[in-house]
This record gives C-alpha cells, sequence and structure tokens, in this order.
C-alpha cells in the first residue's frame, strides 16, 4: 500500500520538473508575481 | 490582424477619456483612472460598425502635442505620423475631446487634421461639459472644422450608435484645414475662436464642488492630514474587513485536508497532498481577500482624481529629492505591483528623472508582500489579528520602504547630473468623478483571477518541489528531525544557518526566504511547509495556525526563535529585497539596459541583508 504512493509521488514531482523545463523553454519561465495586470506582464 | 482591415487610432489630450471609449467599443477592460497618463502603450482591439463592418481599433496614450518629448507621448506620435513599426498608419483618427476644456484639447485636433488623415471628433464628457454650465453646439463645430463631430458620453456608452455610423463606408477623406497649416500662431487662434463659438461660457462662474474639496484635500495642512487618515484607513480596513472570508477560506482548506486524510492511507502521495499542497498553497490563497481590498482600495483612489491629488501634494517633498510630482503617480501604481509602475514611468519626460523612478519603483512595497506582511506583523503583537495598532505597523512598513527610495532617489539623481533640457513639469488636476463601478469589479476581479492563477501554477510547482526537497533522500530514522536533517532541504539549511544567523534565522526560514526569489509570496507557503515536518507524525495533532506554530518554534538550546526582533528583521529584508524576476526583466527593457537591472538587482538584495544584519543586531544589543 505504501509502495503505490510513493511511486505516485514521485511520478508527480518528475512531472512538476518536466513542465517547468517545458515552459522554460518555450520563454515562458520567470512566472510572475501574478498580481499585477495591464500591460506588457 | 488582417493588413486588410482599416486602423481607426482613438488620439486626444490624456484623461480625455480614449481608453473608456476603447473599452465602450470592443468590450475590453484596458486600464482607465482619472488621471493623464494612464495608458502607456498601444492597445489594439476590434469592432463592427453597424453595417457589419470589421474594423481594428488602436488606443493610443494621450498626448498634448504632436512634438511631446516623454516614451508614451512618442508613441502616440509614431503612430499617427505612420511611423510606428507595429501599426500601420490608421486610415481615420477619433479625436477624443474633453467637451469641458475645450480651447486646450481642441490644439491637438488642430495638428491631427493637419496631418491629413480622415478625423471624426468625439466631443466627451458632454455631462462634465453641461454640468459646468457651457452650452456646446456640436454643429457648429463640425462646421468650423471641417469634420463629423459627435457628442458622446463614453463612461454610460451614450452616442456610441451615432459615433459608429458617422464611421462611414468608404471612410471620408481628409479635411482642409481652415486655418495656415504649420503656422502655430495661427493655429492656436483659429482654436481659440471655435472654441468660444461651439462651448458658451456661463454669465456667471460658480466654484465647482471638486473646488471645494480641493480647499482641503490640497491644502497644505489640512491637506496631509487627508492624505495620512485616507492611507491608515486603508490599511486598517485591509487588515480588519478581510478575517471572515480568510476564516472561510481556512476552514475549507481544513475540511479538505480532512477529506483526503480520511480517503487515503498515511503515505508520500498522501503527505504531498495535504502538507505539501494544500496546506502550502493554502497558505497563500488565504490571503486573497486582503489582495483583492488593496487593489480595490487603488482603484478607487485612481478612478476618483485622488492619486492626481496625492501627486501634487508630493510635489514640494518630490523636488527636495529631485524628481517632480509626476514621478510619484508611477511609485503609488507600484504598490499595486512595481511592473505597471515601471512601465507607468514612459509618462515622466527627463530620461535620467525617468531612470532614478524605475530603481527605486521596487522599493514601493508591492501586492505580493502583501502576504509576508500579513503574516508577520500579528506575530510582533502576540498573535491576535486586527486592531489599530497592527494597521499603525503595517502603514510603517510601507513608509520604511518609500522613504528609503526617496533617500536612494536623492543621491542618485544627485550623480547623474542635471537634465540637458529643462522640463516643464505640468500635473493635471482632473474635476474629482464618481468611479466606473463596473470597471473597478472587472479590475479587481480580474487581479483576484491573476493571484489564484498564479497560486494555481507557479507557487503550486514550487511547493511539490519544496516538499519533495524536504522529504528526499529519506533515512531510516524515526525521528522528524532527523529525518528532515537528512533530506536536501536539511542539507541546503544546515549549509546556510551560519550565513542567516546573524539576521536572526534558521536554515529553513533562509531556505524559505530563498524559495521566495521565485516570487515573495512563495516565502509563506515555504514557511507553512518546512515548520510542519517535525509535527507530522501526530495524529492527533490539531491543526494549528501556521503563525501559532512559529510563535512556539525554539532554538535548540530552547529559546524563543521568532523574537521580535527576528520578526521585524524578517519584514527589512522583505521591504528592501527585489525578489522578482519578471520586475527584472522590464527593468531592463523600459531603461534600455540590463546592467541596470542587475545593478538593481545586486544592490537591493545586498541592501535587505545589510539592513536586517544592522537591525536584528542593534535590536538584540539592546534587549540583550
Ligand atoms: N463624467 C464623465 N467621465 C468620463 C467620461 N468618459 C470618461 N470619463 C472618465 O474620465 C477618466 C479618464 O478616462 P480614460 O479613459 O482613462 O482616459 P484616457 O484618455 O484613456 O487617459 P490616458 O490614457 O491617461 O491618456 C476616467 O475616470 C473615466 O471614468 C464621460 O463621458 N463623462
Ligand atoms: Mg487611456
Amino acid at each position: 500500500m505504501e509502495d503505490w504512493q510513493s511511486v505516485a509521488a514521485i511520478a508527480t514531482v518528475a512531472l512538476t520538473v518536466i513542465i517547468i523545463i517545458f515552459r522554460a523553454k518555450n520563454g515562458k519561465g520567470g512566472g510572475g508575481c501574478g498580481t499585477c495586470g495591464d500591460g506588457g506582464c | 490582424m488582417e493588413s486588410s482591415q482599416e486602423t481607426i487610432a482613438l488620439a486626444g489630450n490624456p484623461n480625455s477619456g480614449k481608453t473608456t471609449l476603447f473599452n465602450a467599443l470592443t468590450g475590453s477592460s484596458a486600464k482607465v483612472g482619472n488621471y493623464a497618463g494612464v495608458t502607456i502603450d498601444l492597445k489594439h482591439g476590434e469592432f463592427h460598425t453597424p453595417h457589419g463592418r470589421k474594423l481594428t481599433l488602436v488606443d493610443l496614450p494621450g498626448c498634448y502635442a504632436l512634438d511631446d518629448s516623454s516614451p508614451d507621448q512618442e508613441i502616440a506620435r509614431a503612430v499617427l505620423k505612420g511611423d510606428h513599426e507595429k501599426c500601420p498608419k490608421p486610415d481615420l483618427v477619433i479625436s477624443v475631446i474633453d467637451a469641458s476644456n475645450l480651447e486646450r484639447h481642441l490644439q491637438l485636433t488642430l495638428q491631427i487634421i493637419e496631418l491629413d488623415i480622415p478625423v471624426i471628433v468625439a466631443l466627451n464628457m458632454v455631462d462634465m461639459a453641461e454640468k459646468s454650465g457651457l452650452r456646446l453646439d456640436p454643429v457648429k463645430l463640425s462646421e468650423e472644422l471641417g469634420v463629423p463631430v459627435v457628442p458622446i458620453r463614453a463612461d454610460k456608452g451614450k452616442g456610441l450608435i451615432e459615433l459608429k455610423q458617422a464611421i462611414a463606408h468608404p471612410l471620408p477623406p481628409a479635411s482642409k484645414p481652415h486655418w495656415k497649416t504649420g503656422d502655430e500662431k495661427d493655429r492656436r487662434e483659429f482654436g481659440l475662436n471655435v472654441a468660444q463659438i461651439a462651448a458658451r461660457r456661463p454669465d456667471r462662474q460658480t466654484s465647482s464642488s471638486s473646488d471645494k474639496i480641493d480647499a482641503i484635500a490640497l491644502h497644505p495642512v489640512l491637506g496631509w492630514f487627508c492624505f495620512l487618515g485616507i492611507m491608515f484607513a486603508l490599511f486598517w480596513s485591509i487588515f480588519s474587513f478581510s478575517s471572515i472570508p480568510m476564516g472561510w477560506i481556512e476552514s475549507l482548506q481544513e475540511l479538505l485536508v480532512g477529506q483526503v486524510e480520511g480517503a487515503m492511507a498515511e503515505g508520500d502521495f498522501r503527505d504531498l497532498i495535504t502538507h505539501g499542497i494544500i496546506e502550502g498553497v493554502g497558505a497563500v490563497v488565504i490571503f486573497l481577500p486582503q489582495i483583492l481590498m488593496l487593489f480595490f482600495f487603488i482603484g478607487l483612489m485612481e478612478s476618483s482624481g485622488y492619486m492626481a491629488r496625492a501627486a501634487f501634494l508630493m510635489d514640494g517633498f518630490m523636488s527636495k529629492v529631485g524628481l517632480s510630482g509626476k514621478a510619484f503617480l508611477p511609485l503609488l501604481s507600484s504598490y499595486a505591483c512595481a511592473i505597471p509602475g515601471v512601465m507607468a514611468t514612459r509618462t515622466i519626460d527627463s530620461a535620467k528623472e525617468r531612470l532614478v523612478t524605475i530603481f527605486v519603483a521596487p522599493w514601493m512595497s508591492c501586492s505580493a508582500r502583501l502576504p509576508v506582511y500579513l503574516l508577520l506583523v500579528p506575530m510582533l503583537l502576540g498573535g491576535s489579528e486586527g486592531g489599530v495598532t497592527q494597521a499603525a505597523i503595517f502603514m510603517a512598513i510601507y513608509v520604511v520602504g518609500t522613504l528609503t527610495a526617496f533617500l536612494v532617489a536623492r543621491i542618485l539623481r544627485g550623480r547623474l547630473g542635471p537634465d540637458e533640457v529643462e522640463h516643464h513639469f505640468m500635473l493635471e488636476l482632473p474635476p474629482y468623478r464618481l468611479p466606473q463601478w463596473g470597471y473597478i469589479f472587472r479590475h479587481v476581479l480580474d487581479r483576484g483571477w491573476a493571484f489564484l492563477k498564479n497560486a494555481g501554477t507557479i507557487i503550486l510547482a514550487i511547493m511539490i518541489l519544496l516538499w519533495a526537497a524536504s522529504t528526499y533522500p529519506k533515512s531510516e530514522s524515526d525521528d522528524p528531525a532527523e529525518q528532515l536533517a537528512h533530506t536536501v532541504v536539511g542539507r541546503v539549511s544546515a549549509a546556510i544557518e551560519p550565513i542567516v544567523k546573524p539576521l536572526g534565522f534558521d536554515g529553513r526560514t533562509g531556505t524559505a526566504i530563498l524559495t521566495s526569489f521565485a516570487a515573495r509570496e512563495v516565502f509563506v507557503g515555504s514557511m507553512a511547509q518546512l515548520f510542519h515536518v517535525e509535527e507530522s507524525d501526530e495524529e492527533t495533532e490539531t491543526r494549528t495556525h501556521i503563525r501559532e506554530r512559529l510563535a512556539n518554534e525554539t532554538w535548540a538550546d530552547g529559546s524563543k526563535m521568532f523574537t521580535p526582533a527576528a520578526v521585524i528583521s524578517l519584514l527589512i529584508f522583505y521591504i528592501y529585497a527585489l525578489q522578482c524576476l519578471p520586475t527584472s526583466a522590464v527593468v531592463a527593457r523600459e531603461a534600455g539596459s540590463w546592467k541596470w537591472a542587475v545593478g538593481q538587482f545586486i544592490f537591493m538584495t545586498v541592501f535587505a541583508g545589510v539592513a536586517s544584519l544592522i537591525v536584528y543586531q542593534t535590536i538584540t544589543f539592546f534587549t540583550g
């Protein structure tokens, strides 16, 4: 029972890393404060 | 955008209502505000004429004349002259005029007519003009100018159908100027004459309600009381009114954790979901009500016209640090976020003043710092929330950041030397207006949504990574503290503890600070995660608020970890540190140099560290 949880947790983490790398490659990295809005942000 | 589609540009003096009209025609929600210089870049949109023809509409920054020098006005000029790389020369210009200020606003219209582009005049704010007793004669105005004139009220959407109908197909030819083209004196006289004929003044001038309010709001003594009073009300309400919705978010979070724990057996995945994600992200999301509140207040100030008064009030003070009152507007916007603030410096004519303003803008505490402050401030006063003292401390944080910004601006401005060209500071004081409630509502929701989206993407990702880093590699030990020490976070913490300890922080707080270089509000989530691990084994544990957990935290020798000195030191760090990559990117673009952005980042971060160190050491020295 414990085992599938470890696998799922590691898979989630790996997926996150892949998404971050993918987005960084597409120039979408950096993120943002997110709260600012208008204009170029 | 298809090139075959005709382009119509909205041009006019600042604050004449161009963007309001743009929003009304295209259904967008571009930023509007009751002060000059809100729009600082092109905005594209589309709309249909009554005959179903699709047209491209471009909203321009406001400008007073076609030879203005600030960067935002240059954009408008370039578009009108057909020199802008991103926008074709418009096929028609809608010249938006404030009807209550005809003489002044007509000058730009006349200049645009001289450019040989077809023009339609949108005579906006007819309500204001009529209220001040002006008798408008649009027909006469149209005859004199030789172009169609349509009276409108952009904020209520009145006259839009007539305006659309005036955009006949094919577009009307450009009209012939009725004055000597290129002769500024002749143009000016012509404009004054036309204004007198088309808008007849009332026989008796009465003082308007705006004048009456300004007698207090701009009073050299009372004005400051007013300003500080408004600011204090803002901070106090952020503290007290939002505790109710915060409670809801907290309960929801607890409910979710309970559900997950009920449905899943104990294990890594459950731990990731509950402690990593729900508590980490939740610790940030819980501050949504306050963020909304802050944006609501800033929206109110912007749209009522008080923003311009605040800048006016600050003008004398600003000139002492070598900036003009105009620079205060971008700085005020930076309280929401430094990015639009930095962009808004485009309205500043003097290039050097602009650089200085860009440099110090990130020290105006932005909304991303709000969660950090809101977490820490109540810890100074024993944990309870709300109350006047906390609001006062909260306000003091903003004042400290702002004053240091002015100090650095002064030093920097002195070093850059005087301007090559004299610039005349011109700050318009628009009449007070009732806010466009619909717009404010939409704007606040947009910002709230952006905050949540950020929490659901970037913060979520960081929380997952942080969870992994504080879980792996696993050790054989059963003791949570030893387990943590074995993980990546444990090792990083141990490595940086000697560096951050003189500032009053342990390794975990240091790690939380490191994660917040991705986004400041991450700090709150990281703290929630990192100061949880030790208790995580106790099933009976009642989920205590993160603040209580921190308050009970101790050093190895049993002494309290988050003493007032440590909390103040943390606050100081967050006031000064520049932990926002997007801001640095925008600074590099707007200042036109990476060096400026990198220099700013290093300077601010080092400054933050040194200031924390000095403050912590001084306080502990005196309190023992
Ligand atoms: N009373 C009244 N107010 C209006 C009308 N149209 C716009 N406003 C207000 O005028 C102010 C300025 O509107 P904006 O659309 O931001 O003006 P702008 O011309 O885009 O300004 P800049 O971008 O700074 O050049 C806002 O407070 C609007 O609510 C109108 O017809 N009547
Ligand atoms: Mg505008």
